[in-house]
């Protein structure tokens, strides 16, 4: 009973009841029928137009186009589609052709490259939305459906949420198509597909998955479909959404669906045999199976030698470390395990915090929360404003609530470090930030061994966790020998023969023959 | 059938294997129990562990994919199989509570003002959460802190090498050698006789070839860390080694590098910590697969609300002080774990060729495969 009361519950507050279809024209060959549903659809949008024309011979036939203004490029609406439908003459060549008429027309007279033929008023009027036009022609059945699409964009910059040194400087934009091209721009192969469906009652926003179709894992390609297809939403705006919806852990505080908005880090993902999805709106592109160990990786990794790439990795995971462990560890030193600190920096720190009024865990939470103020509000204020609140937030405030004797130097030492090493493995800052709290309750209420615990069950979870049916601590754990070269270090090049077994049925990438190595040494030897 | 659907790798088993022979010998080592010759105590320990793997893998390999729950009915019938059954459940719960009782203890040295019962009711929410994500999440956290336990083992090891004095080890002879052959079966018993838990987790690997091997390369990778350790740890303290509660510990708290390096009994901690609730949780793992299994029950999950009770209440009222210990193991606990741990395995191999017969279609299939 309970059960078939939640069901009716999530059928009506998750998946809204669609409006009754409005009652649309039955399929008509009259001119003024069609307009006359458009108008009455559309009366208070001044932006949907409909302009009309008399074509053919003597200008007998009536015809009108319908777009919508701003989604359209006029110019070539003109030029493609307008001046051929007046020119008398161009009919001659369409007198004797057994096509018929609309058919006769999109083929010998419009320049469009884009054309179909439509005859359901609904997919027209969804194609005129999406920026279309539509050619009605009186007395034809079917309509014309003309690509001259023209949506404002952005230009192709670097992305500001993953700068590299190194590497290349495009980014995904908004309009999927343009992604696509980028994509493709980088994987010339016939076999990277790229297939469309659509998602959001409302929205109906474009999805485009992208895989090279001789190394996915035909299961993982149908698992994402599967998913897009398991639900229905009233809009979706951003892959966000999308994340929250297909992923296998919604409720994870660890990523399990990354995004990029970088075309070569997306397209190295897809050439591991990983499906991209592009979502039309955002150029944020999110990629599947995802691994834990993937938030450590980024695109400079591979642009430089890879000993120096492997320890700057170290670094990365060091950071993550100190960012979770830091502030529960200088909490649990300086109120359960004093002993534990050399003579000379237990004096240090017991002489810093002589003034302070509070416990360890009450002023690290107090500084912490504060600090997620001053992060929160910097990343809201204007940018002028944004360095000054700053400074006064860190400098001013920081220095004061010290010299009152509010809270200690080492615990603001310490909250820093973990905030600014939080930033350096930003796939993560969120979990990050969150274990930390997490790991601070543990170790106010138990010491290390709060710690100790926190850490067992925050790997067991994550030893829990799968992306798309890959364990996601892979291939750490479970181990997989041959692709732990690209894990914890980066080893060059010529050691990743074989791309990850979990994703790619094609395993084998590449083959080395380095002979020039060996003959170099040759070379020194004689 | 097996009540458990997760399946793990032969490597992992290992690595459970590993963890579970160190997680009892890093606390409690076999030296403080022998003295100087503690390390003959962990090497003979190290090769009777090496025939009881030989036996757990002919007897795992005479039934290959099914609990022990039904092959010990068919080895000594349906009464005295399930009592084997339940007495390997006693044996767990028994040993799951000593380890708590045990970290307890190490966490009590930490946290002398933290009550009891607290310390208790974490250390049992952790191993429930483990419990509950199943045989995989166990697996694939213990690779994690079995290469850490290595690692700060290692470490510890090397940072204390300019301190030992391996004449300490000397001499070969002792002059109490009733205290010798007492501690070695002890030794047996205490962790390895109690290696008959992984009897449980045999049938759970993927491939029954990958299972022998892990078993094996567990067995060899505890056996070596538990010789190293008394090896190292009477290199440090010599005789002395019996007067330490937990010699592991005690040995990291010396080690100290031009006043550089030190306090590193910290990583020790942790490594203890987190081993030891390798070793918990794979008991606890085992006595609720045993029961499940026995009821043929659907998921062992419905039963992990009621042992965490019963852990919380047995080991917080029961008086498991080391006294009290050792009384019951020398009167009791090391019989009981020889019995368990090998000798109703032999019995059961021995067995296992005179009903061969009467095994049923899995037998049959397999002879049918290797015939062709």
């Amino acid at each position: 009973m309970l059960r078939w009361i939640k069901n009716k519950l999530d059928s009506l507050l998750l998946f809204p009841q669609e409006d009754p279809a409005p009652k649309l024209p039955p399929p008509t060959k009259s001119l003024d029928q069609k307009l006359n549903y458009i108008k009455s659809q559309f009366r208070e949008s001044p932006d949907v137009s409909t302009r009309e024309l008399r074509i053919g011979p003597g200008g007998k036939t009536r015809a009108a186009l319908f777009f919508v203004e701003g989604m359209v490029d006029k110019e070539a609406l003109g030029i493609r589609v307008i001046r051929p439908l007046v020119q008398e003459e161009l009919y001659k060549n369409i007198e004797d052709t057994p096509l018929s008429y609309v058919e006769a027309i999109a083929k010998h007279l419009l320049l469009s490259v884009e054309v179909k033929t439509e005859k359901k008023m609904h997919e027209i009027v969804e194609c005129v939305l999406q920026g279309d036009t539509a050619l009605f022609i009186d007395g034809c059945e079917d309509a014309l459906i003309l690509g001259h699409r023209k949506l404002q964009t952005r230009a192709i910059e670097e992305p500001d949420s993953e700068r590299t040194t190194q590497g290349p400087r495009a980014g995904f934009v908004e309009d999927v198509r343009i992604n696509t091209a980028l994509l493709r721009q980088t994987i010339s192969s016939p076999n990277l597909v790229l297939e469309m469906t659509t998602v959001g009652v409302q929205t109906k926003t474009k999805i485009c998955i992208a895989y090279l179709k001789d190394i996915v894992r035909p299961e993982i390609v149908a698992e994402v479909k599967r998913r897009l297809n398991s639900f229905k939403i009233d809009a979706l705006i951003t892959s966000g959404m999308l994340t929250e919806l297909i992923s296998d852990a919604p409720h994870s505080i660890f990523p399990v669906v990354a995004y990029s908005e970088r075309p070569d880090k997306v397209a190295s993902k897809i050439l591991c045999g990983r499906v991209a999805i592009i979502v039309d709106g955002t150029p944020f592109v999110l990629t599947v199976p995802h691994l834990f160990i993937e938030n450590f990786q980024v695109p400079s990794d591979y642009a430089s030698p890879w000993v120096f790439q492997s320890s700057v990795r170290l670094l990365r995971l060091f950071s993550f470390l100190v960012s979770i462990l830091t502030v529960p560890f200088y909490v649990g030193i300086t109120s359960f395990h004093q002993e534990l600190l050399p003579n000379k920096l237990a004096m240090t720190i017991a002489a810093a915090r002589m003034a302070v009024p509070f416990s360890a865990i009450v002023e690290a939470l107090v500084l912490a929360f504060f600090f997620e103020i001053l992060r929160e509000a910097s990343l809201r204020i204007p940018g002028v404003a944004g360095g000054a609140v700053n400074i006064v937030g860190a400098l001013v405030v920081g220095e004061a609530a010290v010299n009152a004797g509010i809270v200690g130097a080492p615990m603001v030492i310490a909250i820093s470090l973990s905030a600014i090493a939080n930033f350096v493995v930003t796939p993560l800052a969120e979990s990050a930030t969150l274990l930390r709290y997490v790991f601070l309750l543990l170790v106010g209420f138990m010491g290390f061994y709060g710690l100790a615990y926190g850490v067992i069950v925050t790997t067991l979870y994550l030893t829990s966790l799968y992306s798309f049916g890959v364990p996601y601590l892979s291939p750490l754990s479970p181990v997989i020998p041959d692709q732990l070269g690209d894990t914890v270090i980066r080893t060059p090049i010529w050691n990743r023969v074989f791309r990850p077994r979990q994703f790619a049925k094609d395993r084998k990438r590449a083959e080395f023959r380095l002979t020039h190595q060996k003959q170099n040494t040759k070379d020194e030897n004689h | 059938m097996l009540v458990e659907k997760q399946r793990i790798s032969g490597e992992q088993l290992a690595f459970m294997v590993g963890a579970q022979l160190m997680g009892n010998v890093l606390l409690i080592d076999p030296a403080s129990y022998a003295g100087h010759l503690g390390w003959v105590v962990s090497l003979t320990g190290g090769l009777y562990a090496l025939f009881l793997c030989w036996i757990y893998n002919s007897l795992s390999g005479k039934f290959p994919g099914i609990s022990p729950t039904d092959y010990a009915v068919i080895l000594f019938g349906d009464f005295l199989g399930k009592a084997v059954i339940l007495s390997h459940f006693v044996l767990f719960m028994l040993s799951a509570m000593v380890s708590f009782n045990d970290f307890l203890a190490f966490t009590n040295l930490g946290m002398p003002e933290t009550p009891k019962i607290v310390i208790i009711i974490c250390q049992a929410v952790v191993v429930m959460i483990a419990l509950y994500l199943g045989l995989e999440s166990i697996a694939r956290t213990t690779v994690f802190i079995i290469v850490f336990s290595i690692l700060s083992f290692v470490l510890s090891t090397v940072l204390a090498l300019k301190d030992m004095d391996f004449m300490l080890l000397l001499p070969l002879a002792t002059d109490r050698p009733q205290e010798f052959w007492q501690s070695l079966f002890t030794v047996i018993g205490w962790p390895f006789s109690q290696l008959v838990l992984f009897l449980w987790f045999i049938p759970l690997v993927n491939n029954p070839k990958e299972a022998k091997k892990g078993l094996l390369r567990g067995v060899l990778l505890g056996s070596s860390i538990v010789f190293f350790a008394s090896l190292r740890n009477i290199c440090i303290f010599g005789d002395g080694v019996t007067n330490q509660l937990f010699p592991a510990i005690s040995f990291a708290r010396n080690i100290s590098i031009g006043a550089n390096v030190m306090r590193v009994e910290i990583i020790t901690s942790l490594t203890l910590n987190f081993i030891g609730f390798v070793s918990t949780t794979l008991f606890l793992y085992a006595s609720v697969l045993c029961i499940a299994q026995m009821f043929n029950l659907r998921s062992h999950r419905t039963l992990i609300l009621p042992l965490f009770v019963v852990v919380v209440l047995i080991t917080s009222r029961l008086p498991l002080n080391i006294a009290l210990l050792s009384w019951a193991d020398r009167h009791f606990i090391r019989y009981f774990l020889f019995i368990m741990g090998f000798v109703l395995p032999v019995i059961g191999v021995i067995r296992s060729f005179f009903v061969k017969e009467k095994q049923g279609p899995a037998k049959k299939n397999r002879s049918t495969k290797a015939r062709r």
